[in-house]
């Protein structure tokens, strides 16, 4: 059979190396203070700045009008990222729930409808797209940023499969036993999707906390402002600074990818089976 | 569907309409929006719009600096694609070989998924950055006066560099449960019928990972096309002037910051159409491989 | 308790698969019912709508005296076992049998009482705080004995429960299905296509092909009068000897020319002559009498343990034949045979409707 052979270790320490190198580079830097990383440019090493900076970054209001905090972002990127995930879920279970369980007219017809939208992404309406969420009045809401994302049909595809895959005897035993549509739902289906429901979760939490065009479009109050749409913020900050502030910046970045990131390696055999095995 | 299946007048209905309704006010109208606003064109305070027909198509596509974006869009998308599979491969054929620290290597080389594009957007920009970033001295070496944001070549590069960074953990998950996927015996009987390990890996094992290559072949144009719009956005800083920008990222310039809605719809109505395209491509691929199965 | 009757049930299903086509069936009160035959021929079906889980095209369903063919299968009174169980994998055995009785709100210590006593009966009393993933096969099937028989039902519906276990298994739960139905008294439909289940546990079997009923009767009754060669061919094993058979001035021809002499038929001079295995004995020549008798060739001797089976087959070709020998018999391929039967155990079908003659 096939031997290991070094260059096979090599080739991934490098991978490896080329992966976590630059994120371990910029944490690195970040607890350096701005005038050092000013001089000396990108640090490899501790820099005993970490407390001070990262209390700063979390506790003290930046950006313009000094109303977001590190903390306000952070708060903001759970909201959008957890409310993102709960809603697709809730929202793609019923949805799949109707098209596979139901006989009803139409029932074709609004499949297409649904599964349409996996056709065009939010990035190829943005405009419009902003433009009715200003005609409902919810630009600057939460509710502006999390629904116009819950458009699309992947948790409603994902859930679908796996209903599909789901043995048809369950349901014929539940509705011996005397379950309606409602208890079998509740009662069997959500129960046995646990891993299901966790992996898409997983999923679009990180999808949902990774957003910025869309957060970027239609936020403008800081209030509002998440950690990934706050790293434009800094980098309009720093047109015209003479030292931006680099270990500010650095640390906000290392906020902004460190819950998603704990999510995926925590809970990496769930992501990674809910990734593979639903086929998008 | 399914061999039984409940029957209820309203039930269905009502399970379906929390997503029907989203779907309809923010998918189908912004979309018929744009649709219809690629035919008007827009006075540009505001008083009211004039009908011009495929005039926007017409200005769009003839307009040189469009058709350089758009060269450099389909220039970027195949060089992202390429090597972020290749890499991507490459690491997971490596992973998939080793017997020892095989689950680890796989977290290192993954865990960067979660990280969104604009992230690693300002991430890379400090590594190309003319004041900071280390890549500077690494290009003086060769005497590459390395210019990000200034030089259009240099800012292209770095683009291309993050973007393929960053999709390199998502493409290789996919090639790595591939490769997992393939059946122990098929791999001893390859073993038995031929001897080298290249040739093994031409003839048995890339065969075998076709369709996933397929899949993450569309995936990643459509990731190219998009889902980097984050890191050109955080690349140019807004000032897009000499630098290669991709269409979406056009789409937004013009219908944002422009205010040239009637060019701008026109634009997401052309883009419509290539995803369209592509994820036609998706489905009937999705489906060959069902029948596979 | 109670009786099931079907009066010309037909199912149609989408696409004009006429799955079912006019059955009629009365189960008396406490009734052991078996469907059997084979892949296709509806049996599956036809439990389904006396479940409630399909839809009936047109006929009528009682149970007890009631009309069930607009009822939801929950208000049936009935319980069913699935072929792969369909346990509640995120349920623990108690709530799997107890998960039904909950719904119809039964007290809590009434449950209690039915599941401890469910379990007492199938002896599962020790996995009663398990998920069904950690049971194995035959203990899975007797958890969905369980869920049946704790509701207390009218009837029970079995869909091949038995076919997901390993042969031993099979035989042990076959005989425990037949005993808790005796002791319980219990109306039950049981679908199969095994033939050796059909017969041990049916008090009457119920022979369908390709939708239609062939036969209906105690499995004795069936086994030696088979209404029609396909009832023949498909109830024991191995199957009936069918020989096609025309009268002529002396004796029987098959249709491959080979002669034998045989009792003939009333009237007909074409027809399909029918003769058990166990009933052909091997002899010393040629016999006389209105008994059969014919020469045949050995092709193979099957030991099986307590009997052979010896396959053989006439001098110019023509069907093979299996006669049943004791195990200490030992014949050699090539070898001749001289058999025969008594008249009384031959039966005669049509050689065009293949019914039964007589
Ligand atoms: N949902 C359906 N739609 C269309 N045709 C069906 C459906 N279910 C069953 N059939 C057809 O009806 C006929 C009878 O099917 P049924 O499942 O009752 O057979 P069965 O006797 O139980 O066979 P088996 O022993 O294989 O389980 C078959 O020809 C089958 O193809
Ligand atoms: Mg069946």
């Amino acid at each position: 059979m096939y031997r290991t052979r070094l260059s096979d270790h090599l080739i991934l320490i490098l991978g490896s190396f080329m992966m976590i190198g630059p994120v371990a580079v910029i944490f690195l830097t970040s607890t350096h203070d701005a005038v050092e990383v000013h001089r000396h440019g990108l640090m490899a090493t501790w820099g005993g700045h970490f407390t001070d900076t990262y209390r700063k970054v979390l506790f003290e209001s930046g950006g313009f009008t000094g109303q977001a905090t590190g903390l306000r972002m952070l708060m903001n990127s759970m909201i959008l990222g957890i409310g993102f995930a709960v809603g697709k879920i809730v929202l793609s279970m019923m949805a799949a729930y109707a098209i596979v369980y139901f006989r009803f007219r139409m029932g074709t017809f609004f499949f297409w409808v649904i599964f349409t939208t996996l056709l065009l992404p939010l990035e190829v309406r943005i405009v419009p797209s902003y433009e009715v969420v200003q005609k409902l009045g919810m630009l600057n809401t939460y509710s502006g940023m999390i629904v116009p994302l819950l458009a699309s049909a992947t948790g409603t595809f994902y859930f679908r499969q796996f209903f599909k895959s789901v043995p048809d005897e369950l349901l014929e035993a539940a509705r011996i036993d005397g379950a309606g549509p409602w208890k079998f739902f509740i009662d069997i289906l959500v129960p046995i999707s646990k891993t299901m429901i966790a992996a898409i979760f997983i999923i679009m939490f990180v999808y949902g906390w990774n957003q910025y065009l869309w957060p970027m479009m239609m936020t403008s109050d800081e209030v509002y402002f998440t950690l990934v749409r706050g790293i434009k913020q800094i980098l309009l900050v720093w047109v015209g600074s003479q030292i931006p502030d680099y270990n500010e910046a650095f640390a906000l970045a290392v906020l902004a990818m460190l819950p998603p990131v704990i999510v995926v390696v925590v809970f990496q055999s769930w992501f990674i089976k809910g990734l593979t095995e639903s086929d998008k | 569907m399914k061999r039984v299946q409940f029957s209820s007048a309203s039930l269905p209905y009502l399970y379906l309409l929390p997503q029907l309704a989203i779907i309809v006010v923010f998918f189908y109208w912004p979309s018929v929006q744009a649709i219809q606003s690629s035919f008007y064109l827009e006075d540009p305070f505001g008083f009211g719009s004039t009908f011009v027909g495929l005039d926007n198509y017409t200005d769009v596509l003839e307009s040189s600096s469009y058709g350089e974006i758009a060269r450099f869009t389909v220039v970027f998308t195949l060089l992202v694609t390429f090597l972020s599979l290749s890499l991507a491969l490459l690491f997971a054929v490596k992973a998939d070989a080793v017997l020892k620290g095989s689950s680890t290597y796989k977290t290192l080389l993954m865990w960067v998924y979660a990280i969104a594009p604009p992230v690693a957007g300002l991430m890379g920009v400090m590594f190309f950055d003319m004041h900071i970033g280390p890549f500077l001295e690494v290009a003086r070496l060769v005497g590459w006066d390395f210019r990000i944001g200034l030089n259009y070549f240099d800012t292209a590069f770095a683009m291309v560099v993050i973007s393929v960074w960053k999709q390199i953990p998502y493409n290789f998950i996919f090639f790595l449960s591939g490769l997992q996927a393939i059946p122990k015996s098929l791999r001893e009987a390859g073993a038995i019928d031929c001897r080298s390990g290249f040739r093994r890996f031409w003839t048995i094992t890339l065969p075998l990972l076709a369709p996933t290559a397929f899949f993450l072949l569309i995936i990643n144009m459509t990731y190219a096309l998009f889902d980097t719009f984050g890191i050109i956005d955080v690349v140019v800083k807004d000032k897009a002037a000499n630098n290669p920008i991709t269409l979406v990222y056009k789409v937004y310039m013009d219908g944002f910051r422009g205010g040239d809605l009637g060019g701008s719809s026109a634009q997401s109505v052309i883009l419509m159409f290539v995803v369209f395209v592509l994820t036609i491509f998706q489905f009937r691929f999705i489906e060959r491989r069902v029948h596979y199965n | 308790m109670a009786t099931i009757s079907l009066e010309t049930i037909r199912k149609v299903y989408a696409g004009d698969v006429e799955a079912v086509k006019g059955v009629s069936i009365d189960i008396a009160d406490g009734e052991f019912i078996v469907l059997v035959g084979p892949s296709g021929c509806g049996k599956s079906t036809l439990l389904r709508m006396i479940a409630g889980l399909e839809d009936i095209t047109s006929g009528e369903a009682r149970i007890g005296e009631k009309v069930v063919n607009k009822v939801d299968p929950a208000d049936r009174d009935i319980a069913m076992v699935f072929q792969n169980y369909a346990l509640y994998p995120h349920m623990t055995v108690y709530n799997n049998l107890a998960y039904g009785l909950k719904n119809r709100g039964t007290p809590k210590a009434e449950i209690e009482r039915r599941v401890k006593e469910a379990a007492r009966i199938l002896e599962i009393g020790d996995y009663l705080d398990r998920k069904p993933r950690a049971l194995s096969g035959g203990q899975r099937q007797r958890v969905a004995m369980g869920r049946a028989i704790v509701r207390e039902p009218a009837a029970f519906l079995f869909d091949e429960p038995l076919s997901n276990l390993d042969a031993k298994l099979r035989v042990q739960m076959r005989v425990e299905i037949k005993r808790l139905q005796r002791e319980l008294g219990t109306t039950s439909v049981y679908v199969t296509h095994d033939q050796l289940e059909a017969m041990t546990l049916a008090d009457r079997l119920v022979v369908l092909n390709g939708g239609n009923i062939e036969q209906i009767g105690a499995p004795i009754e069936v086994y030696q009068n088979p209404a029609s060669t396909f009832v023949a061919s498909f109830i024991g094993s191995p199957a009936m000897n069918l020989l096609k058979v025309t009268a002529g001035e002396v004796g029987l021809a098959l249709e491959s020319g080979s002669g034998l002499s045989g009792p003939n038929s009333k009237g007909k001079d074409r027809y399909t002559l029918g003769i058990r295995p166990e009933h052909l004995e091997v002899s010393d020549g040629p016999t006389d009498g209105d008994g059969l008798s014919l020469e045949v060739t050995v092709n193979v001797l099957e030991l099986v343990g307590a009997e052979s089976f010896v396959y053989a087959s006439f001098a110019d070709g023509g069907p093979e034949i299996v006669l049943r020998v004791p195990s200490h018999a030992r014949y050699t391929p090539g070898e001749t045979l001289h058999l025969k039967a008594l008249a009384e155990d031959v039966r005669f079908f049509d050689a065009d409707t293949g019914k039964l003659i007589g």
